[in-house]
């Protein structure tokens, strides 16, 4: 018998406890449907990167298991490999073993987050951004004000010319911070926009947290497409973040907080459907179910939230464009959004209706369906793999020669927004229903 | 480990090439086998250079080493069984070179088999041999293991697609054998590495053919609702010399799951499919499929569908390339066989593997190349059952001896690795197994290289080893 | 070296018995390497007696060449020692023949030809379209490694050898391979015993897997006025989707010898000649003649036309037979095969011509589209330093193949044997994988029985 034989069947013996303790447990039975084939790794942008077992999905299964099994503490190198998995969940459309890979890391974060301690400043600040700003629109108001005025008042570009924010290693840290709006969304809750024509659907808008202050340009395009093609718009009031930049840090305590906020106000009227234009909010609201146990009410509310959630590619190109549209010569590259086509499994919605605008030339980039390394909070906590990533999107977009790049994301747009600058691109980069709203303008 | 060693190490590679904590080790103990074995330490070299002197410390130091791919073998060949070394090469996995003019790529090891294709698409041309895990696999791996794929059936194993290497010997030497030409004098020597399981050499660079892609292709799905008429459906293929590029059978046990995954539109309620691939000149395409149709038909199909589109044909693939994860669905663990058999005894040996599995009350899943007669049963059991996976060890090994018996090999292109070498021996004579061995000595005399695969260590002779709690085994706390 | 100098027939006798052990003047000058006669040739039964003879040779420090059609005893260097000559002949079984799995094992002293037709019985054939068809063996084929047009569709030997059964140079009967048509089973040892002319192991069983004999075949020939245009043509097919039986690039001089017989010569002298087959169902190979047209005339051919039935086959043949029919024609001619790229092959031959011209020789090259060339020297007529004329021009050939921007695996595979040692071997310069192969050598042979000093680096 060889050593590692014998080394296994005396772990089996001894059993030593589950390094995991108190809620969100990841699931034997979610786990086991692993058979370590390692079809993952070559999807995975950091094993990609690195080529390390360690930081591969099957690699951060394999320590999620040993966690499990008592074998490896729940100490500073799981985390750190757990830490720099994007949660961009490509790993889940490569897996023929329909392992829920998102659902295991996003476990093991809770895990994290409550067995592990963090160093002091690294707890403020995500105690912070997830408990006591994200869930608070005003608070969101009023960073926002400050921040806009650092960008507009000149301050911005003082701090960049004089090479203070290299030298405080902030340079590109900063560069992928929101734009701040001038205008807040904030106005628009409560209302409601007909439909332009015969109407066709009643949908609400999930306007979303930081999106209210940085893209509500992007949200009046989206109200101005849907109702353009037949749809009633309802902003409901009261709504708040989806909760998903939590979650996939592990704060799931307060995903699920905000969580309970949006099924109450949500569910409180009877819509066709509910549409966002963040892919990465998408995915966490048609996942609400994963944050309460089955069987609880709170269970069964989130399905039926989750029933009526729809990205606004996905809902567009289902319901079929009946708006008129005009002709935009144009060649466009489109970028998945990791939330969309591996948390959504939407892949030929958005292509779809590019494909629809006449004139406009889709080029599919190489390698369109890996990361950009935006993942939600990813480039703030985890820059220069953020980057590292960025640069090769870049290469590959610049490759196709269009000169404009098309997402379905708004964290997407911003991280390759920097990239173009960063990298010198010149590119444009624009949302899918930012796109379609510019040919409706012309046609009106 | 000594710890001399690891300064050693990182002294030439930097901290960042040099693992070797507990934590991080743990994380090289499987590859995609049931076999398990932990290294003690685990370098990513990114020079022929850097390997030689790799190997030269573990003369040095007198410690075991081998290559790793991705890690996706099914025979244990990337598992460090005697712990020592793993010379890990996801980081030299750079293509060095794409020769259009003469079809040739020059490549590092650790380059993705399918990021291979991807790169020489634009030219028309792509790396024929298709292993299901190419998306994931390694060329050094590949290389290492001869491997094959659906379509090896018309176009050949690795070796066939190999012209030269860069090795690096397991005294530190670094040699070149062949090179871009299709031959060069002397003895065949790449005929030799490729496929040995890395017990020779490490492989540090690949020269590998390029294929250009065949002007149509059609997919055909025949749905059977008996396995005799299936495989009596292959047997009429291959005596009437069609030579289809791929010939898959999937059983419907496996298609339901492998459906649940894909949704390529296999139907459920069969007894199993023909997957079958026709490639050239149109003209020939058309009249192929027009011969298959009518073959599959003759023996009872219930429906011969044309794939429609790219998109139906690729999902149709994804279907037969990603089934063994499929059944992760059902199963947490399943070891898979790869015997061959002489294509004319398939009706028989299904009839064979299903009596085997009733025996010993088991489910057992049949996806493979049916056209080359090299078969993969997938024997399902649940690790926690002690019983139950007694009986899979004497249900695979009755299956192996079927396969012996009936004048096949016993592995068609997953390797001996640590998992069959003791059955080698059903196969080769004690005077093969002492030549092979003596070949092995000739380039590997330490038996530092790779130690514990391919040959017969010579304990439990004649029993496949798989290990009795296995990976993902140890119930949860 | 110290040995008996009588070796004992008795004993060789008692092994394959009396009447197949020979000594007649007529069967050892048969049996001649490099001008070097055996003592004596013995003839095995069976592959036990093969392990016999060969124990019995190691025991007595005696070298032994084996062989079967004496067709290509003279590719190698001249042999260091040769004291047997194992003659194969009576293994010429096919011992396991399955036309439904497409596999075939067959002994070694089965003639090709004979081989060919029982498999043409079921409509089925092996690859191996290769010289002295009539004589040569299975067992010299592969231990030559004979090349075939045919290559460029179905692969060399290597790519269709299963599996085989051999003795080593201690005498141990051992296999490797199997035969089934998909196998790692083991180490392919088998792949090292083909082209290995004898040195490794003495071959007494071979499985292959064989191909369906394809319906419908037609040869196109077209002619260019240059190489520069014959090699776009070329080009032009590999980069089409047409995948050819074969393409064979013949410079002038090679054209003249394949259409030489009958005077119905298809191409004007000092013309390159491509010729192309195709085979496959008749609408198949009508759309070869097509687009081969489309291509030959935007290469500027100066025609393409296919072979008419009365002398294709005669023409096939020749390509076939071209070595042979050199060496028949001009005895001291010396034949080079040589590995080389096809993007190189224009170079190679530019190189060659340049090597003619300041050398005093003629030199005429018949070339495999998929990467190997035969290029012959020809002493001209009424020279009289034939020898110092062909070494020097045999060194600059394998100068020229190791040009870096040619890079080509040049070996000289026929010669006289003084032009051999004058010119310092027939395997070129040495390689570092040579010691590879000493290696390799020492692991089958470690007592060099087996055909001594006739492989690469002095094996």
């Amino acid at each position: 018998m060889t050593e590692t034989t014998a080394n296994t069947n005396q772990i089996a013996a001894t059993a030593p406890a589950s390094g995991f303790s108190g809620a969100d447990i990841p699931a034997y039975e979610d786990y086991a449907h692993c058979v370590h084939c390692g079809l993952c790794l070559n999807q995975c942008p950091t094993y990609k990167l690195w080529g390390l077992e360690a930081d591969s999905p099957r690699g951060r299964i394999r320590q999620i298991i040993l966690v499990d099994q008592g074998r490896l503490p729940l100490g500073d190198s799981f985390v750190q490999h757990i830490d720099q998995c994007l949660d961009c969940r490509a790993c889940e459309s490569a897996c023929p073993s329909g392992v829920q890979y998102g659902k295991l890391v996003e476990s093991a974060r809770a895990q994290i987050e409550q067995n592990y301690r963090r160093p002091l400043f690294s707890r403020l600040a995500r105690d912070f951004v997830f408990r006591r700003l994200l869930p608070y629109p005003h608070r969101i108001a009023i960073l926002a004000r400050v921040l806009y005025l650092y960008q507009r008042s000149g301050l911005q570009s003082l701090a960049r010319a004089s090479g203070i924010l290299g030298l405080l290693g902030l340079a590109d840290r900063e560069r992928l911070l929101p734009p701040i709006d001038r205008k807040f969304f904030f106005s628009s809750l409560g209302r409601t926009y007909p439909a332009i024509g015969q109407r066709r659907a009643r949908v609400a808008l999930f306007a979303g947290c930081v999106a209210q202050v940085s893209f509500s340009k992007l949200h009046e395009a989206t109200i101005r497409v849907l109702t353009a093609n037949g749809c009633e718009v309802v902003v409901p009031a009261g709504q708040t973040c989806c909760g998903a930049l939590a979650a996939h840090a592990g704060a799931r305590d307060a995903a699920r907080g905000v969580a309970r906020t949006n099924l109450d106000v949500f569910l409180k009227d009877d819509f066709d459907a509910i549409i966002t234009n963040a892919a990465g909010c998408g995915s966490t609201l048609k996942e609400y179910g994963h944050l309460f146990p089955a069987g609880t009410a709170e269970h069964s509310k989130a399905s039926a939230f989750q029933k009526k959630m729809r990205d606004a590619t996905e809902f567009l190109a289902d319901l079929g464009m009946t708006a008129p549209l005009a002709e935009l010569p144009l060649r466009v590259t489109y970028q998945d959004s990791c939330h969309l086509l591996h948390g959504q499994k939407i892949r030929e919605a958005p292509r779809k209706l590019l494909r629809a605008i006449p004139g406009v030339e889709l080029v599919e980039m190489n390698m369109a369906d890996y990361c950009c390394g935006s993942a939600g909070s990813y480039n703030v906590t985890e820059t220069e793999t953020s980057l590292a990533l960025l640069a090769e999107k870049m290469k590959h977009a610049r490759a196709t020669g269009a000169p404009v790049i098309v997402t379905a994301n708004p964290g997407c747009l911003l991280q390759m927004r920097a990239g173009a600058q960063i990298h010198s691109t010149g590119q444009e980069v624009v949302h899918v229903v930012e796109l379609l709203d510019r040919v409706l303008a012309k046609s009106h | 480990m000594n710890p001399q060693l690891i300064r050693d190490l990182i002294a030439l590679l930097g901290p960042k090439a040099v693992l070797s904590s507990p934590e991080d080790l743990m994380l090289y103990e499987y590859d995609g086998s049931v076999e398990l074995g932990s290294p003690k330490c685990v370098v990513f070299p990114s020079s022929a250079r850097e390997v030689s002197e790799i190997v030269r410390l573990a003369n040095r130091y007198e410690v075991p080493l081998l290559g790793r791919g991705a890690g996706t073998g099914l025979s244990g060949g990337a598992i460090a069984r005697d712990g020592g070394m793993v010379v890990a090469f996801s980081r030299m996995n750079r293509i060095l070179e794409i020769d259009a003019a003469n079809m040739r790529a020059v490549v590092q090891p650790g380059v993705v088999n399918l990021d291979l294709s991807r790169a020489v698409d634009h030219l028309g041309l792509y790396f024929a041999p298709d292993p299901s895990s190419q998306k994931a696999c390694t060329i050094g791996g590949n290389v290492s293991e001869n491997s094959g794929g659906p379509h090896t059936l018309a176009y050949g194993v690795t070796t066939n697609h190999v012209t030269g290497l860069e090795l690096v010997l397991p005294d530190g030497e670094i040699v070149r054998t062949g090179g871009k030409n299709l031959e060069t004098s002397g003895y065949d020597l790449n005929g030799l590495f490729v496929g040995s399981e890395g017990t020779l050499a490490l492989v540090t660079e690949i020269t590998v053919r390029l294929t250009r892609k065949a002007e149509a292709v059609k997919t055909l799905l025949a749905v059977y609702d008996t396995i005799d008429d299936t495989t009596e459906s292959v047997f009429e293929i291959t005596v009437r010399a069609i030579t289809p590029a791929a010939c898959e059978m999937l059983d419907g046990f496996t298609l339901r799951a492998v459906e649940d995954y894909v949704h390529a539109g296999f139907p459920k309620d069969c007894a199993a499919v023909l997957l079958i691939e026709v490639e050239g000149l149109s003209e020939a395409v058309e009249a192929q499929a027009a011969a298959i149709t009518e073959v599959c038909k003759l023996h009872r199909a219930r429906e011969v569908r044309v794939a429609r589109d790219d998109r139906e044909r690729a999902l149709l693939w994804k279907g037969r390339k990603e089934a063994f994860g499929a059944l992760g669905r059902i199963s947490p663990m399943y070891y898979v066989q790869d015997g061959v058999i002489p294509r004319t005894r398939l009706p028989e040996t299904l009839r064979r593997i299903a009596e085997i599995a009733a025996k010993y009350e088991l489910q057992i899943g049949n996806i493979f190349h049916a056209g080359d007669g090299n078969l993969h049963p997938l024997i399902l059991f649940d690790e926690r059952d002690r019983a139950q996976f007694d009986r899979v060890v004497a249900a695979g090994g009755e299956i192996m001896r079927h396969c012996v018996d009936v004048g096949g090999a016993l592995t068609g292109e997953h390797g001996i690795g640590m998992e069959k070498n003791e059955l080698m021996s059903l196969i080769f004579s004690p005077e093969d197994l002492a030549l092979m061995a003596r070949v092995r000595a000739a380039f590997n005399p330490e038996g530092r290289l790779n130690p514990g695969k391919v040959l017969p260590l010579g304990k439990g002779c004649g029993e496949i080893r798989i290990p009795h709690i296995p990976a993902s085994a140890a119930t949860p706390a | 070296m110290s040995h008996p100098a009588q070796i004992s027939f008795a004993r060789l006798e008692e092994i394959v018995g009396a009447p197949h052990v020979l000594t007649s003047p007529q069967d050892l000058d048969l049996r001649r390497v490099d001008g070097i006669s055996p003592s004596v040739v013995a003839q095995p039964a069976d592959a036990a007696q093969v392990a016999e003879v060969l124990r019995f040779a190691r025991a007595e420090k005696r070298s032994v060449i084996p062989c079967g059609g004496c067709s290509k005893l003279g590719i190698g260097s001249p042999p260091s020692r040769y004291d047997i000559a194992l003659d194969l002949s009576r293994l010429n079984r096919v011992m396991a023949y399955d036309p439904q799995d497409l596999t075939l094992g067959v002994e070694p002293g089965m003639r090709i030809e004979e081989l060919l037709r029982v498999l043409a019985e079921q409509k089925q054939f092996l690859p191996m379209v290769v010289p002295f068809l009539e004589r040569a063996t299975i067992g010299g084929i592969v231990a030559a490694n004979s090349s075939s047009p045919l290559r460029h569709a179905y692969g060399g030997i290597r790519d269709f050898c299963l599996g085989m059964e051999f003795v080593t140079g201690e005498g141990i009967q051992a296999k490797s391979g199997g035969r089934v048509v998909k196998n790692v089973t083991g180490y392919d040892l088998h792949k090292l015993l083909i082209g290995s002319l004898g040195t490794l192991g003495v071959i007494t069983r071979v499985n292959f897997r064989t191909f369906p004999l394809l319906p419908a075949q037609r040869t196109f020939v077209a002619a260019f006025s240059a190489a520069a245009p014959a090699f776009e043509f070329c080009g032009a097919i590999s980069r089409s989707p047409l995948s050819p039986q074969m393409v064979e690039i013949a410079d002038p001089g090679a054209a003249d010898v394949i259409f030489s017989s009958g005077g119905q010569s298809q191409t004007e002298p000092r013309k390159w000649a491509v010729l192309v087959s195709a085979a496959g169902l008749p609408e198949v190979v009508d759309r070869y003649a097509r687009e081969l047209g489309h291509m030959a005339a935007a290469a500027n051919a100066d025609e393409l036309a296919p072979l008419g039935d009365s002398e294709g086959p005669d023409v096939l043949a020749r390509i076939r037979e071209f070595p042979r029919m050199i060496l028949e024609a001009v005895p001291s001619a010396a034949i080079f095969r040589i590995g080389v790229l096809p993007a190189a092959m224009a170079g190679l031959l530019g190189e060659l011509a340049a090597v003619a011209a300041a050398g005093g020789v003629d030199l005429i090259s018949m070339t495999r589209a998929s990467g190997i060339m035969y290029t012959a020297i020809l002493p001209k007529e009424g020279e009289q330093a034939v020898v110092a004329l062909l070494t020097k021009a045999v060194q600059e050939v394998f100068r020229a193949c190791g040009k870096p921007e040619i890079n080509a695996s040049a070996m000289l595979e026929w010669c006289r044997p003084e032009v051999k040692s004058a010119a310092g071997g027939v395997w070129g310069p040495p390689r570092p994988d040579f010691g590879l192969m000493r290696r390799v050598k020492n692991s089958f042979d470690p007592n060099g029985v087996l055909s001594p000093g006739r492989f690469a680096g002095g094996i």
